[in-house]
């Protein structure tokens, strides 16, 4: 029962060789779609970490054979850990400088210039190493991430590590999880003594401060708990960082536009993710220490 | 020019023993978001035989070979490969299952990260407890089989299309898989590269009595290397038979795939309704 003007545009059409899809999508309200979407890709996200980690549990408690390969970790720590050190040593480096040269005018004015090292060392301790290293990650580690596992999904890679039953959440998330895990802290921990470093630069240059002095009085102000929260904090911002950019490449569509697209995405989502992860790891530890 | 089989090979080649049911799928359905792709396929291919899937794009040819290894859902019907019911299979018995399936993607989908000898040798090491040796052996052999032992040495990214598709063929083969599926083996290689391809398909099934189901584009390839077709269309299968039964065959669909032509039955979409109504939407047409 086709109107002869509904028959016509049909058969113009039909060199389209395409029938157009259903609407039903965009009949739905607008904001539901999102917030279901948005539900969905948490739980993906949440099922791809989930499954590295069932690889990462010993054989025998496990119905799917086969171990995490121990040269890919290899591998991955050091692509995390010495990779990410020249930019990571000018980063914190010049950030512990602009920090402790926006501090030394204030104090100076209030006239306590020798809290300088412990406020200096407190905050990049607790506060910023951790999330300059969290954002250096993002950038480096997250983007090449991304990429990488991007265009093994348009090239039918992660597909083909499957049709050999070799899991690429076993044999590729797997190792970058555990790479990070372990060059995380560590980098954390450098960067907490290139930024303490950067302040110390700062103080004995200019404001003339005695550097033993200025070590001894940063060790005084920080103690462990501070120290214990800034490698925590390293870890966390690491796994957002790394299991982000492994959901965002793994699932893109598109072919080289859409690997371009998710290089963005992973580095957009884990800033956000690690900014709302800190204050959530502050504020629970904000009584303690 | 279609090239009879008999010339891919000698003529001394052993006629293969068509034996029991290796692939047997009843009223196979499968949907993406609602949209049926397969609408009640059915398909049977026994040992030793190589089964040509033909069909227009999108007509749920990869999805049909995705079924089988088990990579998408049905949501209706039975798929059974290799004595197993694949739908049913948990993940430690489909990894198990996709072992005997040997899987060649349509652009290879080598990874790209190594060497051709790893490749091959990371499979190996995967799925075997040979020695370091042993395994250098193999891969050089699979790779003997394709005409490429001398690429052992090269990346992916330093190999001719044709070259990556022969290497993929070697890795997809390197477990010596019982059935081998070819998703478009043809894609994009030049003649020359289609008839090398094609004969080491035609070697395995023939010689090796390898059971593999090929989807192809190439009307000529198609019909020089089964023993029997199926064309699929809206997601069943519409004509069946040998390459003789189908160069006569009387599906005017199946006439205008093979023919080639512009217009036919198989792109006149006018006549469904829910063309017309999703075109102009249900009130306008009241
Ligand atoms: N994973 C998927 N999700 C959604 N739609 C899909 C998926 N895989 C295939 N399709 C759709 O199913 C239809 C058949 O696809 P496919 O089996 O790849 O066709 P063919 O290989 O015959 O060209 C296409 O319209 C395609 O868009
Ligand atoms: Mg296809």
């Amino acid at each position: 029962m086709t109107p002869p003007t509904a028959a016509r545009l049909a058969l113009s059409f039909k060199e389209c060789g395409r029938t157009p899809d259903k609407r039903e999508e965009l009949s739905e309200g607008v904001s539901t779609g999102m917030f279901r979407k948005s539900m969905v890709s948490v739980g993906d996200w949440g099922t791809s970490v989930g499954r590295a980690f069932y690889w990462l549990a010993p054989a025998g408690l496990r119905r799917r054979r086969g171990a995490v390969p121990a040269f890919a970790i290899v591998e991955q720590v050091d692509r995390f850990s010495i990779g990410v050190l020249p930019l990571l040593t000018v980063v914190l480096g010049f950030v512990g400088m602009i920090l402790a040269l926006q501090l030394a005018t204030i104090l100076e004015l209030l006239g306590v210039v020798e809290f300088l090292p412990s406020i200096v060392g407190i905050a990049m301790v607790r506060e910023m190493a951790p999330l300059l290293v969290g954002v250096v990650l993002s950038g480096f580690a997250g983007a090449s991430i991304a990429s990488e596992i991007g265009s093994m999904k348009v090239s039918d890679e992660l597909r083909a590590y499957e049709s050999f039953s070799i899991a690429p959440t076993r044999y590729l998330l797997a190792p970058r999880l555990v790479g990070i895990a372990i060059a995380a802290p560590i980098v954390t921990g450098l960067g907490f003594y290139l930024g303490i470093g950067g302040g110390l630069v700062i103080a004995e240059a200019i404001l003339g401060m005695d550097s033993g002095q200025y070590i001894t009085r940063t060790l005084a102000a920080l103690d462990l708990q501070d120290v214990l929260l800034g490698l925590l904090k390293g870890e966390v911002f690491g796994l957002l960082v790394v299991s982000i950019a492994w959901f965002e490449g793994s699932r893109v569509t598109g072919g080289a536009l859409g690997v371009g697209r998710a290089t963005t995405a992973a580095v957009v989502k884990s800033v956000v993710a690690i900014i709302a992860a800190d204050l959530l790891l502050t504020f629970l530890f904000f009584r303690i220490g | 020019m279609v090239t009879p089989r008999s010339s891919l090979l000698s003529e001394s080649d052993p006629t293969p023993v068509v034996g029991e049911p290796v692939v047997e799928v009843r009223e196979l359905e499968v949907s993406f978001g609602g949209r049926r792709v397969l609408r009640g396929l059915d398909l049977e291919v026994r040992r030793g035989e190589t089964l040509v899937v033909l069909g227009g794009s999108g007509s749920g040819k990869s999805t049909l070979l995705n079924a089988l290894t088990g990579s998408v859902t049905p949501s209706r019907g039975t798929i059974r490969v290799l004595g197993s019911s694949v739908a049913e299979l948990d993940l430690a018995r489909l990894d198990a299952h996709r072992v005997k399936v040997g899987f060649l993607f349509q652009n290879g989908a080598l990874f790209q990260s190594m060497s051709v000898r790893e490749n091959l040798a990371c499979v190996l090491r995967e799925h075997t407890a040979l020695t370091a040796e042993e395994i250098d052996i193999l891969v050089k052999m699979k790779l003997e089989l394709v005409g490429l032992r001398h690429a052992v040495d090269l990346m992916p990214a330093e190999l001719s299309g044709g070259m990556r598709k022969r290497v993929a063929l070697a890795r997809a083969l390197v477990l010596d898989p019982p059935l081998m599926l070819y998703d478009e083996p043809g894609a994009g290689l030049d003649p020359v590269s289609l008839a090398g391809v094609d004969r080491i398909i035609a070697t395995l099934g023939r010689i090796l009595g390898m059971t593999s189901i090929v989807v192809t584009h190439h009307i000529e390839s198609a019909l020089r290397l089964a023993d029997r077709l199926v064309f699929l269309h809206e997601g069943t299968v519409v004509a069946s038979g040998s390459p003789e039964e189908f160069r006569t065959h009387g599906d005017p669909r199946l006439r205008q795939f093979l023919d080639g032509a512009a217009e036919g039955p198989l792109n006149d979409r006018s006549g469904r309704e829910d063309y017309a109504t999703s075109l102009l939407g249900k009130e306008r047409l009241r």
